[in-house]
């Protein structure tokens, strides 16, 4: 099944998802069930979906990327679709789909940086070095 | 082919010897009269360049005739010539003749020639009816040509210009790191929208900017196809994950937008492009302030940082003083207990 072959990476506490070719309608809704077992299973805080290798997204998977996003946002996740190609940009406004209540970015760096800057999503790392920090503070005052 | 039947006749055809033998005499008698009427443009073309041009065409249309009989225009034997008329009247659509004057010039040879015509056949009135019907034809033909091929290359310019146009009313300018501009200029149509839009989408790829300001100061007239325009460029750059500001709105602009009931909700809009960019700093984390105030704040800073430092001196003296005494008292207590060992002293 091809919707398999799209990896989905847990780096701290974000999902990447980078899809890397074009998919048919029953390979993102795979996607999508993947996406959301993997959020239940990781317990992670963010979804970033790279699609700057499609250069085809039809309405099906339009509709689809905005549900996943409203799904992962009940389960207490963001999602970020990242680097969407001119073409398609204007494909979608053609069609009059905005995938309302997604947010996009241009990069994965800006991705990552919106996911933990906005919606205080941080590495797992991140997080111990500061408890860490933290501690060694209380250590020094005491 | 020729319409009045009489087949190749050509040795007898009068015009061609009219044309070749007394070729000055129609030259001067043209060149005067294209003077004298108001057409004449001197600025536009010297005199000689006129001269040259006439007699051209008097020895083309001569060499011609005698080649094609009394063939129509189509015929290959005015190939030349047509080509010729074709270079004429490319450069007049150039400088600017319009096209009435530019059928005038070549029509104008009629009112020369038929009259000598006239003259060299004197009674026999039937000959010259058909000479004169043929070459009256032929001059029909040769000012449409000229008409004709004036249009094409004033279309011509004008799809020139147009390109241009076009290529000039999409600049896309960076303005600063992520942030780009685009001044909208005119009016805008269906092609120009869809024109900017890629243009500005591929801007961003490659600048990777996150912020695009939309300035339509230049757009005199809006309407929902124009604000529709605008909303897909937004939108289409917001997928791509840049935010758009559009600035410049005139009042008049503002007014037609909110009758025509167009929802501008989901775009962020500022009066003039200066408070567009000064936004634009703030979203990427940037300000602009006076160079007073950043150098008050910095002296201000500098003041604090000197404080803290003389403070620090100050402690760091006292932390000296109490490192001598301290050193002092070790010493005492060193000659006091003198078999201990020095590395179990600690401050």
């Amino acid at each position: 099944m091809e919707g398999s072959r799209i990896p989905i990476l847990k780096v701290g506490r974000v999902l990447i998802v980078p899809i890397q070719f074009d998919m048919d309608d029953q390979t993102v809704m795979l996607l999508q069930e993947r996406i959301l077992s993997e959020l239940e299973r990781t317990g992670a805080r963010g979804v970033l979906i790279d699609i700057s290798l499609l250069e085809m997204v039809d309405s099906f998977i339009g509709r689809v990327l905005s549900d996943i996003a409203a799904m992962a946002r009940i389960m207490d996740a963001r999602t970020v679709v990242v680097g969407m190609q001119p073409a398609v940009a204007i494909t979608l406004v053609e069609l009059g789909l905005e995938l309302r209540g997604v947010d996009t970015v241009l990069n994965v760096d800006e991705g990552i940086k919106l996911l933990r800057s906005e919606f205080g999503i941080d590495d797992e790392d991140d997080a111990g070095n500061r408890e860490l920090s933290g501690l060694a503070e209380q250590i020094n005052r005491s | 082919m020729t319409d009045n039947s009489v087949p190749s006749s050509q040795a007898s055809l009068r015009i061609v010897d009219l044309l070749s033998t007394r070729r000055d005499e129609i030259l001067n008698l043209w060149i005067a009269g294209r003077l004298e009427s108001d057409d004449f443009r001197d600025e536009l073309i010297t005199k000689i360049d006129l001269r040259n041009q006439s007699r051209q065409i008097v020895e083309m249309l001569a060499r011609s005739i005698r080649e094609a009989g009394e063939a129509d225009f189509e015929h290959p034997a005015f190939d030349d010539l047509r080509d010729f008329l074709n270079e004429i009247s490319r450069m007049r659509a150039v400088k600017g003749y319009t096209p009435m004057e530019n059928a005038t010039y070549i029509l104008s040879l009629r009112d020369v020639v038929i009259p000598l015509l006239a003259e060299e056949f004197e009674g026999s009135s039937e000959s010259l009816v058909r000479e004169m019907n043929y070459f009256t034809r032929l001059l029909d033909k040769m000012g449409l040509v000229m008409v004709d091929n004036y249009i094409r290359s004033r279309e011509e310019i004008i799809h020139q210009q147009r390109a241009d146009m076009m290529e000039l009313s999409t600049p896309v300018i960076k303005v600063w790191d992520k942030i780009l501009t685009l001044p909208i200029i005119g009016t805008l149509d269906s092609r120009r929208a869809q024109m900017m839009m890629e243009a500005l989408l591929q801007k961003i790829v490659e600048t990777s900017s996150t912020i695009a300001i939309l300035d339509i100061t230049g757009v005199r007239t809006m309407d929902t196809l124009v604000a529709n325009h605008l909303i897909k460029t937004v939108t289409a750059a917001r997928l791509m994950g840049a935010r758009c500001i559009l600035t410049g709105v005139s009042p008049a602009i503002a007014q037609t937008m909110v009758q025509l009931g167009i929802d501008l909700s989901q775009i962020t809009t500022r009066a003039q492009m200066s408070d567009g960019i000064k936004l634009a700093l703030e979203m990427i984390g940037r300000a602009v302030v006076s160079a007073k105030a950043l150098s008050q704040a910095a002296n201000g800073a500098a003041d604090a940082a000197n404080a803290a430092a003389q403070k620090a001196s100050a402690l760091a003296a006292h932390g000296t003083s109490i490192t001598e005494s301290n050193r002092q008292r070790e010493k005492e207590t060193k000659s006091f207990f003198s078999p201990m060992p020095p590395n179990d002293i600690q401050q």
